[in-house]
């Protein structure tokens, strides 16, 4: 069996090998072709994607970056024909701008033997014009069914040669022969870095640099991930230097260092951080009682995030500046974050920006001045950090919103260096449940709660929770409770950011109590337990991300009606996750009529890897399978 | 299956109108406190002013004064325009006040943005709009907003909301609408169910008022917004659409319009083609027979490509431009199949109808453009087939829940007839459980179960068909979400077209199904159980709907180890109800092996708020029913 498998591998890479990337040579095989033959639920393949990018001058001498990929994509079945459909976007908002063409566009498919060829048309191309900045060319080709093949060549000239897009090695369907050659002048040097899991073989000759890949499987798509995009194998490039003959070398970016000077001497950054004017008088008025450095801190960051509303824009670049936005009260990440740094330098506190990749624009991992789209602010003494972000109202000092809470971020200092600062040092946000219940003979129980949360717990409530209509929530919290009805409701420190939030509330429950014959059954925590595990897939290609570390903790205590025993109580466990990563404790006890369950359940990390995800499904299924045991009671 | 008669999606969004006075009370101090319950925001002043200056001629003013309380109103304001090449906008501006009546902030329209409607859907349409994307510094904050759009499409007038969404208040609305006379000018009030609208007409002249209307909360199982709540329709016998004179007199003028202009020119089609069908329905007679062939050549042939320029928003494409394309939109494909039809001597109606999951009716009534999709009905029995022409993977003559249950037009040459499309209620959406189980000794579960499921569950379950086994064993995983740790060693799927069944295999394992901890105790409903109840209101307001019927039974073996005796076992059960019926019967049929049996049947139906309470108490039963345990002890 292991001859045979080894064997059919190597008729694979044989059969992918064997492919010329040319367009124009569709084989009846290949149109007979009826399921992809390693990924067999392919709704369809690239059969090749082959890109060339190149540089050449225009008559006034400017450069012109044209990038050339041919494809031909075979569809295998229904879900398949929406490659039939393409489309390219590109930038029209600059002096000049960008420029879209496509050529050897045809639908290829099998009629009887014969292999009919059939052009896409203009009819089948369209621009759409989204803004002034950007257009789509879409392309729909014509009679594209099960089994087609469809081929053509996309070419985009742009005159923004600093700015090379990123090629995709992987997308949502397998992709069988890859090849990308990029051939440069000399004088022009690159940074190159390819992220995600595939392997990729890269040869050069000279400034000719040629990628290539067989047999790529389609990027997979797995929950508890938080950008897939930092998972696919791209490859990401950029110009770093230019140096023409007999001139001094010009450096775009090389290292991270060249990428902060960049960002640092840029009038809409490190030029903001000078300005001072707009807000001094401001600034004394609201310190005028301040003594500590601390308070000021405080006092100063409180300051801009009452004033300052985000207009949900980011950016590492003010855009309408610092001034204007002051004065309108509301500015994009740049404008408000850099406003606190001036301020908080214009007192003598050492703030410096940090600059970040969100999670949404993926981990910023090789120099590249787009690298970065969000900017939030270090405090820095001598024992510690504190990282500030105003644009958030919620924030307490020391935390960061969750979308820029991604790896490292990059501090720029006062004087242009810079270095790398972790942004994982999160502390475990913490959620308390206290209960005292008491049950009665027909299965109801009745009870009080009191809940307190912190950190990113109490920031998300505050944020969603908070401002709807109290009898709304607790409608949506007994839907949530799955039968509870909830009276004397009481919430504190909503807000006060800087305390815990309190919820405390009475409830009757009479739906998780369970009378059987004359026993009664039911779960240590009752309603509060976790019904189900989140990790259902039996593999894992990608890491498992989390939120962020977080600390929950149930105290539950039941007083059991009169005239009954306790006949069975769970086991107490204790079980830890990789080297502290996870841990679940367990513990059921009974004494003077009280059954007392704690649990204590704590997730340390930001991200869990694949290799360990058979561990953590089965940590979960051991909290899944412990929380919904039974204790059983009898009759005395 | 997608929507695609597009542009009456965007023109039913409410228009309006102008003339703005200074004297508005602006602050919001003086907003009454009952407005501000349970409101997001406050629409202080709505006037909208429609004059129809001609048959090729219209224009729409609109004044909006709207105070928002929170962020959850911004999504209220709706200042936006569309346009195209038939509708221009003339101008747009707004005004931010703050809750002292103090100007904040002047928008010109080059502050306002300009954008294509990305639809999600279309390849391309040539709808633009403009719309204004404001930041707040301060709530509550008052925006006046002043827009003039002119058009010369007068089939649409704006349908009249006095109250648009939910958690939004009126204090004063109004609407006025100039007509020529000659034009037959008609309109159509529904739900207007108090007395506060009032209505005003004089000689070429319509205007309704509203004032003081209070906000609406959303609440679970709610008819949609449309259904419950008020909104006057307006129409002319003769409009134009596109440069199109169109005529909605009565059903049968505007149908022998519809096919007039904008279906008959489309027909033609290759001689080949017509001989290529002709050849592949043979000698069959049987008109439904051909119909049949016909949908298959028409589902492997072409797919959905929705493309919306001009009067191809209402014209569908020539049928012969999808005959050599390969696709087409919703009213391309119904009316190429139309055409199809027809050569083959079948007949079949172009018809058009509201697609959705939320059923919504063409209103017979009330004669004009309505509807946001196509599909074709072949007569049938006194009745009609309806083909749902979109997709390539329906079976024939199954509508699902996109089109199912509510009334469409069909347009027949000579005339037009409103008809009612299919329904799927109880008996026809059924899923049949059959299920042979073994527990072992040490609780694990083995079984092989097989679902049998017709109608909207044929509906629901067919897209597994094509995943992944991967995404299948997720996707039961997720489906029998209680079964811990659930072990997937088999999947069969069989998708009947011919009966419209789907029809699913599985082995399965649980381990530790059965708590053995003391005696032996499991949940008797394996493969079937509904946690659905409906969230609890402490005053509900709105009435209620159950949108589609079903039934489920199932039928479980369960074998257990041997040397058990019942310790405790749940009574049949018998639930009967106005909202459904259900049944749960228990059988020992050996000496270790039971029989459950369990049918539910939910009606569809419309019912008072005062039933609500009901519904939730049936719906508790029939959960609580769904988790009855056995108890099992020793036979010592």
């Amino acid at each position: 069996m292991r001859i045979f498998i080894l064997f059919s591998i190597l008729l694979i890479s044989n059969y992918a090998f064997s492919q010329k990337l040319e367009l124009g040579k569709v084989t009846v095989e290949e149109l007979k072709q009826k399921n992809h033959p390693i990924e067999s639920n392919a709704s369809a393949t690239i059969i090749f994607k082959n890109g060339i990018s190149s540089f050449r001058t225009t008559g006034n001498g400017e450069w012109v970056l044209d990038t050339k990929i041919d494809y031909k994509i075979k569809v295998y079945n229904k879900e398949g024909l929406e490659q039939g459909n393409q489309s390219f976007a590109f930038y029209t908002g600059g002096t000049s701008n960008e420029k879209i063409s496509i050529s050897d566009a045809f639908t290829y498919n099998l009629v009887g033997d014969k292999i009919e060829k059939i052009k896409l048309k203009s009819e089948g191309e369209f621009v759409e014009k989204i803004n002034d900045n950007w257009s789509i060319k879409k392309l729909s080709f014509p009679a594209v069914n099960e089994g087609s093949i469809i081929e053509f060549s996309v070419t985009k000239s742009s005159p923004y040669i600093t700015h090379i897009d990123d090629f995709y090695f992987q997308t949502n369907i397998p992709i069988d022969n890859l090849k990308y050659t990029l051939q440069f002048p000399e004088y022009f040097k690159f940074n190159t870095i390819i992220t995600g899991y595939e392997q990729i073989k890269h040869e050069h000759t000279g400034s000719k640099h040629i990628y290539t890949a067989t047999n790529v499987p389609a990027i997979k798509d797995e929950d508890h991930v938080i950008n897939k995009i930092n998972y696919t194998t791209i490859l990401k490039l950029e110009l770093s230097s230019i140096s023409y003959p007999g001139e001094i070398q010009k450096n775009l970016s090389l290292t991270w260092d060249d990428v902060v000077k960049n960002i640092f001497e840029n009038q809409n950054f490190g030029g903001e951080l000078k300005k001072k004017d707009y807000f001094d008088e401001d600034l004394k008025t609201i310190l005028v009682d301040a003594k500590s450095n601390k308070e000021k801190i405080v006092l100063i960051y409180d300051f801009v995030k009452s004033k300052m509303t985000w207009n949900e824009n980011y950016g590492i670049y003010t855009n309408d500046g610092v001034r204007k936005a002051y004065k309108q009260n509301s500015g994009n990440v740049a404008e408000i974050n850099l406003m606190l740094v001036a301020m908080l330098r214009s007192v003598g506190i050492e703030a410096n920006p940090i600059i970040i990749s969100t999670r949404s624009n993926g981990v910023a991992i090789f120099p590249n001045r787009t690298a970065y789209n969000y900017v939030a602010v270090v405090v820095e003494d001598q024992e510690s950090l504190l990282f500030l972000d105003a644009t958030e109202k919620k924030l307490l000092p020391g935390m960061l919103p969750l979308r820029a809470l991604n790896w490292v971020g990059r501090v720029i200092r006062d004087n242009g260096s810079s270095y790398t600062e972790d942004l994982y040092k999160v502390q475990p946000s913490k959620e308390t449940n206290i209960v005292l219940a008491s049950l009665e003979e027909n299965g109801v129980m009745k009870g009080k709660i009191r809940k307190q949360i912190t950190d990113y717990y109490a920031y998300l409530f505050r944020n969603s929770k908070a401002n709807i209509n109290r009898e709304m929530y607790l409608e949506s919290l007994e839907k949530e409770y799955h039968g509870l009805e909830i009276s004397d409701y009481k919430v504190d420190n909503v807000n006060d950011i800087y305390k815990p939030i309190v919820e405390e509330f009475s409830f009757v429950d009479k739906g998780n109590v369970e009378i059987i014959g004359n026993k009664i059954y039911m779960m240590p925590i009752t309603f509060l337990t976790i019904k189900e595990n989140p990790f259902k897939a039996e593999t894992r290609k990608y890491p498992v991300d989390f939120n962020f570390p977080a600390r929950d903790s149930y105290n539950f205590s039941i007083k059991i009606p009169a005239g009954y025993k306790v006949e069975f109580l769970p086991e107490p466990v204790s079980v830890n996750l990789i080297e502290n990563l996870g841990n679940f404790k367990f513990n059921v006890s009974y004494a003077n009529n009280q059954i007392q369950t704690v649990v204590n359940y704590e997730i340390n990390t930001f991200m869990i890897s694949e290799q360990d995800y058979g561990a953590l499904k089965q940590f979960y299924e051991i909290i899944v399978n412990k929380l919904n045991e039974k204790i059983i009671l009898s009759k005395i | 299956m997608k929507l695609i008669m597009r542009k009456f999606l965007l023109l039913n969004l409410f228009f309006t109108l102008t003339c703005f006075s200074q004297d508005l009370k602006l602050s919001t101090l003086l907003i009454p406190k009952e407005l501000t319950e349970n409101a997001n925001s406050i629409v202080r002043k709505q006037n909208i002013e429609i004059n129809i200056l001609s048959q090729k001629l219209m224009q729409i003013n609109k004044l909006k004064v709207i105070t928002v309380l929170n962020s959850k109103g911004l999504s209220n304001i709706d200042a936006i325009e569309y346009y195209d090449g038939s509708t221009k906008v003339k101008s747009i501006e707004a005004i931010i006040y703050n809750s002292l009546g103090v100007e904040l902030k002047k928008i010109k329209r080059k502050d306002f943005i300009d954008q294509s409607v990305a639809d999600g859907f279309s390849v391309y349409n040539d709808n633009r709009m403009i719309y204004l994307d404001y930041t707040p510094t301060e709530y509550p904050f008052t925006l006046v907003y002043n827009s003039e759009v002119e058009t010369s499409n007068t089939a649409f007038i704006p349908t009249w909301y006095p109250i648009d969404d939910y958690y939004e208040s009126v204090q004063e609305s109004s609407i006025s609408i100039k007509y020529l006379p000659n034009l037959g000018f008609k309109f159509k009030e529904r739900n207007f169910t108090d007395d506060k609208i009032k209505r005003i007409e004089s000689s070429q002249q319509i205007s309704y008022q509203v004032d003081n209307y209070l906000a609406k909360k959303h609440e679970e199982l709610s008819p949609s917004f449309i259904k419950n709540n008020p909104s006057v329709l307006f129409g002319l016998d003769f409009f134009n659409l596109e440069g199109h004179q169109g005529n909605a007199k009565n059903w049968n003028e505007f149908s022998s319009w519809i096919y007039n202009s904008l279906l008959k020119d489309t027909e033609a089609l290759p001689e080949m083609t017509i001989s290529k069908i002709k050849s592949l329905v043979g000698t069959e007679k049987d008109p439904i027979e051909k119909a049949k062939i016909v949908y298959k050549f028409v589902q492997e042939k072409t797919r959905y490509v929705s493309i919306q320029m001009g009067i191809g928003g209402w014209k569908p494409m020539l049928a012969s431009d999808v005959d050599r394309l390969g696709y087409g939109d919703c009213k391309a494909l119904s009316n190429y199949t139309r055409v199809l039809l027809n050569s083959v001597g079948v007949e079949a109606y172009y018809t058009i109808i509201y697609g959705g999951n939320s059923k919504q009716n063409i209103l017979e009534d009330f004669v004009a453009m309505q509807g946001n999709h196509a599909i074709l009905s072949i007569p049938y029995n006194k009745g009609f087939i309806s083909l749902e022409c979109t997709s390539q993977t329906s079976p024939f003559g199954f509508n699902g829940n996109f089109t199912d249950d509510r009334f469409a037009l069909v347009v027949k040459p000579n005339g037009g007839e409103i008809v009612k499309t299919a329904d799927y209620n109880e008996e026809k959406s059924k899923q049949i459980v059959k299920a042979n189980c073994k527990i072992n000794e040490n609780g694990d579960l083995i079984a092989r179960l097989n679902y049998k499921s017709s109608g909207i569950q044929y509906n629901q379950k067919s897209q597994i068909e094509t995943k992944s086994k991967e995404t299948q064993e997720l996707h039961y995983k997720e489906l029998l979400n209680w079964l811990n740790a659930l072990k997937i060693n088999s999947i069969a799927i069989k998708n009947d077209k011919e009966s419209i069944e789907f029809i699913e295999d599985l082995d399965i394992i649980v381990p530790a199904y059965a708590s053995i901890s003391n005696g032996l105790m499991f949940n008797l409903n394996v493969f079937n159980r509904t946690s659905f109840i409906p969230q609890r209101y402490r005053t509900r307001l709105n009435s209620f709907e159950i949108d589609t019927g079903f039934l489920d039974e199932d039928e479980v073996e369960i074998e257990i180890p041997n040397g058990y005796i019942v310790d405790a076992k749940p009574s049949d059960i018998v639930i009967t109800d106005k909202f459904g019926v259900y049944k749960m019967e228990l059988k020992s049929i050996a000496d270790n092996k039971l029989l459950y049996k369990r049918s539910y049947l939910l009606n569809k139906g419309s019912y008072a708020k005062e039933e609500y309470e009901n519904f939730r108490s049936f719906s508790e039963q029939v959960s609580r029913a769904d988790n009855a345990k056995i108890i099992f002890k020793r036979n010592l």
